[in-house]
């Protein structure tokens, strides 16, 4: 039986873990919630402490509900991923408080199985998999500790060998079961914090919250022949309203317009977003299920990206010939009085020049003239004319302020313009010959239509900090120490120490590696995978795979059972059973004395040995006495003297 | 100590001949401080056995005939009034002796038969409210005859559950029998011959030895798992209480020690199951050594 303190300590453990995935999930859950688990573990551990008695029944259902409503005002109805998981974790914290029977300690236990892998909804990674891992070790760990009451040092070692043992098993069954496509889609299961949105007001944010997330990864075969600057477009703001700019409803509408394959297809493998939206360079077409092009010529999806996926791209150009009326409305219009400044400009310059290019050319004068700068953090500006305030006060911002007056002043000329916002660049791995896009690495410029031509790009921001052009903005020294600020804790914070930046690269490469072998090991890539191992009976692997794999369970449990009978059996008995099995089967059920008459009747001439042997091991088994080494190795040596003798 | 049992067994042996394992397990009886139903047809040498036992251990012996007329009364002893001193005196009855043999216990009343059942687990005697303490060694052996003759009174199961063992000694083999008609075994006679072999404070101490003997995980899984098979396997309307797991326990030390060893090993659960459980679960003589095997065969051995 469990001693109370034991399951105490123990219990806790648990919701100290439930604790620490809280805080690392706080981006998700919402702080409120974070805050509301980590009383719970206060609540547990002052519990543990003896500060305050175990809770009751009330009690309980009091907490309970609190955390219902917590959940519920705090994450709500639109994050339905985020409410259940977080219903489930507090659930669980509670259950964990009021477990004070093994049973209800090994039922939290159990359910763990399923609470822990919920952190890969969030995270899909090679470090959350790590993470996982090992909660799901100390899982094990404390399941052995409850049931066996061993020692935890002892209990992870067996845990983490059980682990180790399953990892084979997993990686065959990831190779040969058949792949099927998830049932069901989590909705939106991830939220942006980072990077893109739908809707953006540059001027109104006073500092980008950068992360150093992966957003995705590009592949380019040896002959592409890419140049950068990479300008991945990701989204097309065509909706002016004064203040944001918007994505508009025809974002989902899929391309019509004639077009022409250009230049090689690349890979690109892109993280879970939660969104629809891929990413591309310029214009692109995917032979990939599932990837459709809009009529802007960028890739999205159906449904919400949920997990890692990998898919073509190659490189189309649409004939940018005609463009209807409504189109051209929406692309120049803009509301009335506002940035007043800003359109005598536009309309200045528009009047001194007699084609685009020349405006443009204007325009760029315009800021580097009036020495704008670049910054991360640049000042918000909330006025109703920000655009003004922005070229003629502050004269200071990021991407987003360049290409949103840029395009505005472009409107405002009559030029169709709209705001483009996507990553820029990318870090290049020279071992594997990829790019790797962060979040950090997210850009906004602009595309003006030229008629009879198409459109065109254009990023003021380059007139401004030309090095941002080049490579990723990791890269970009001017800036370094405005963007370590912005990024917080992160290893990139200390990429100038060739020890971290080391293992930065390092846990980049796996990462690289396991969304490449392990979360976009897809249906085609299995087939693929299986042809190339087992040439034509490749389809018949799967099903093959399912049999064998039972029939492996089968052998295991059966051996296991037997095993479990046997492994606690000192080595006497296992000497005994050894004898008793060469002379007949059942034998083994028979007191040792019967054994022995029985032993000696079918081999008079080992009876000496067997008398001696049986000796030894009734005085080892049943009495008090404790056998010297050298009765036990006499005892040893006279049973391997009569398997052998018996067996001639 | 095995040397004292030995001895015991020995001289009892010559008195029933061919009995020696019964004879074994009614001295196991005693060395448990239990009572010994002893089932059997008459002339079986039910009598003797006990008679014997009492004079080789130098114990007063007293034999009470059940009938169906006894009352409990005549066993337990009554108050008489002394007209001298003017008060109750109070007379012992023939269960004031330290073995007691109640012969065809099954003949006499319920009622009587409660009597000395109750005097047996309390070992003392309550008579007009007056408490008398039975002798120390108090050693009660019954016999009953087989159930199917006719006049009986069966004791119930749950009185059944007081004596400690039941045995029956069984028909004698040819060549005991041939002695016996030959009259070289002049039983009678033999009885007042046998020589005393321990006194009381011996038997106390080989009493409080039975605790001492080593009963190992190994043997009490054995014990626990024949008891859960009664409990478990559905074949048993009157499965084995923990009263009678206990029993098997201490019966299987006091085997161990009669054996001479300090140790109790898996035969010795075995060579007392019968004799520990047959009555406990309402197993006839006759079924029992069918049933036992069949439960030997089920429940294997930890070793």
């Amino acid at each position: 039986m469990i001693s109370d303190k034991l399951l105490g300590s123990q219990t806790l453990l648990t919701t100290l873990l439930y604790g620490l995935v809280s805080i690392l999930l706080v981006d998700s859950f919402g702080l409120v919630f974070t805050c509301a688990m980590l009383l719970i573990v206060l609540f547990k551990l002052s519990i543990h402490k003896q500060l305050v008695k175990g809770p009751s029944e009330k009690l309980i259902n009091l907490l309970a509900f609190t955390i219902i409503l917590v959940v519920f005002v705090a994450i709500g109805f639109s994050n339905l991923v985020e409410m259940f998981v977080s219903l489930l974790l507090g659930a669980c914290a509670l259950k964990t408080i009021q477990a004070k029977t093994k049973k209800q300690a090994m039922s939290v236990q159990l359910l763990n199985f399923f609470v822990y892998p919920c952190f890969f909804i969030f995270s899909q990674n090679v470090l959350s998999l790590l993470f996982v891992l090992a909660l799901l070790v100390i899982n094990l760990a404390q399941m052995l500790w409850i049931e066996h009451d061993i020692e935890l040092r002892s209990a992870m070692k067996q845990a983490t060998k059980h682990l180790l043992l399953a990892l084979p098993l997993a990686a065959i069954m990831v190779v040969l079961l058949p792949k099927v496509s998830p049932f069901w889609q989590l909705p939106g299961a991830k939220k942006t914090q980072t990077g893109l949105s739908e809707d953006i007001d540059p001027f109104e944010i006073s500092e980008l919250s950068r992360s150093d997330e992966l957003v995705f990864r590009a592949i380019f075969p040896e002959n592409a022949q890419m140049k950068p600057p990479f300008y991945w477009r990701t989204l097309i703001h065509d909706k002016f309203d004064g203040k944001r700019w918007r994505v508009s409803a025809h974002h989902d509408v899929p391309l019509q317009a004639p077009y022409r394959a250009v230049g090689a297809s690349y890979t690109v493998i892109a993280r879970p977003s939660g969104k629809t939206w891929l990413y591309n360079l310029g214009q692109a077409k995917s032979a990939t299920r599932g990837v459709n092009t809009n009529h802007f010529g960028t890739l999205f999806m159906q449904n919400h990206l949920s997990s890692s996926m990998e898919y073509q791209v190659t490189p189309i150009h649409v004939s940018g010939a005609g463009m209807v009326n409504w189109q051209y409305r929406l692309n120049t219009a803009l509301p009335e009085e506002i940035n007043p400044l800003a359109t005598a400009m536009a309309m200045r310059w528009d009047n001194a020049t007699d084609n685009t290019a020349d405006f443009i050319e204007l325009m760029k004068q315009y800021f580097i003239e009036h020495r704008f700068s670049y910054s991360l953090k640049p000042a918000t500006i909330s006025d109703r004319d920000s655009i003004d305030t922005f070229l003629t006060e502050t004269r200071e911002g990021f991407c987003g302020h360049y290409a949103a007056s840029a395009a505005f002043m472009l409107r405002a000329a009559g030029i169709p313009a709209r705001l483009v916002s996507g990553y820029l660049g990318g870090e290049y791995n020279e071992e594997r010959e990829y790019y790797s896009v962060y979040q950090y690495d997210a850009h906004a410029w602009v595309e003006y239509y030229v008629p009879q031509q198409g459109w065109y790009r254009l990023d003021p921001t380059a007139w401004v900090a030309p090095d941002r052009l080049i490579g990723s903005l990791s890269e970009l020294t001017q800036l370094e120490e405005e963007f370590k600020d912005n990024l917080g804790l992160s290893l990139m914070t200390y990429s100038n120490l060739a020890l971290v930046n080391w293992i930065r690269l390092q846990i980049e490469q796996l990462d690289y590696q396991w969304t490449r072998w392990v979360l976009n090991f897809d249906h085609q890539k299995q087939s693929r995978l299986l042809r190339d191992l087992f040439g034509q009976y490749h389809r018949l692997l799967p099903a093959l795979s399912v049999f064998l794999l039972l029939i492996a369970i089968f052998i295991a449990r059966f051996w296991y059972l037997q095993r479990k009978q046997l492994v606690k059996l000192p080595e006497a008995v296992k000497l005994h059973h050894a004898i008793c099995k060469i002379a007949g089967d059942e034998l083994h059920k028979l007191t040792p004395s019967q054994a022995l008459l029985s032993l000696k009747s079918q081999y008079p001439g080992l009876s000496q040995e067997l008398e001696e042997f049986n000796q030894y091991f009734v005085k080892s088994r049943f009495s008090r006495a404790q056998l010297t080494k050298a009765e036990a190795t006499r005892m040893k040596a006279l049973g391997r003297l009569i398997i052998k003798k018996a067996k001639k | 100590m095995n040397k004292t049992t030995e001895a015991i067994i020995n001289q009892l042996s010559e008195l029933i001949l061919g009995k020696e394992e019964q004879i074994r397990l009614a001295v196991v009886c005693l060395l448990c401080k239990g009572h010994l139903l002893i089932e059997d047809l008459p002339g079986m040498g039910k009598t003797t056995l006990s008679h014997g036992l009492a004079n080789v251990l130098g114990l007063s012996y007293q034999r009470v005939q059940f009938t169906s007329d006894l009352l409990p009364a005549d066993i337990t002893g009554s108050s008489v009034f002394n007209t001298q001193q003017q008060s109750f005196d109070f007379h012992p009855g023939p269960i004031f002796s330290q073995v007691l043999l109640a012969d065809e216990i099954n003949r006499a009343s319920p009622k009587t038969q409660s009597a000395l059942l109750e005097a047996m687990e309390e070992r003392q005697v309550t008579v007009d409210g007056k408490t008398h303490p039975l002798p120390e060694p108090f050693f009660v052996i019954a016999t009953q005859n087989p159930l199917h003759q006719s006049g009986t009174h069966p004791l119930p199961e749950s009185q059944l559950d007081r004596f400690f063992l039941r045995i029956s000694l069984g028909y004698p083999d040819e060549h005991a029998e041939k002695t016996l008609i030959l009259g070289n075994n002049l039983q009678r006679q033999h009885l007042s011959e046998l020589s005393c072999v321990l006194d009381l404070t011996a038997l106390a101490v080989l009493q409080q030895t039975v605790v001492a003997v080593n009963l190992s995980d190994s043997v009490v899984q054995y014990i626990i798992n024949l008891v859960n098979f009664t409990r478990y396997s559905g074949q048993f309307s009157d499965p084995l209480s923990p009263r009678a797991s206990i029993a098997l326990g201490l019966a299987t030390r006091a085997y161990a020690l009669t054996q001479g060893r300090d140790y109790a090993l898996p035969d010795d659960v075995q060579a007392v199951f019968a004799a520990v459980a047959g009555h406990r679960l309402n197993i006839s003589a006759n079924e029992l050594d069918d049933v036992v095997k069949g439960i030997f065969d089920n429940v294997a051995v930890v070793l």
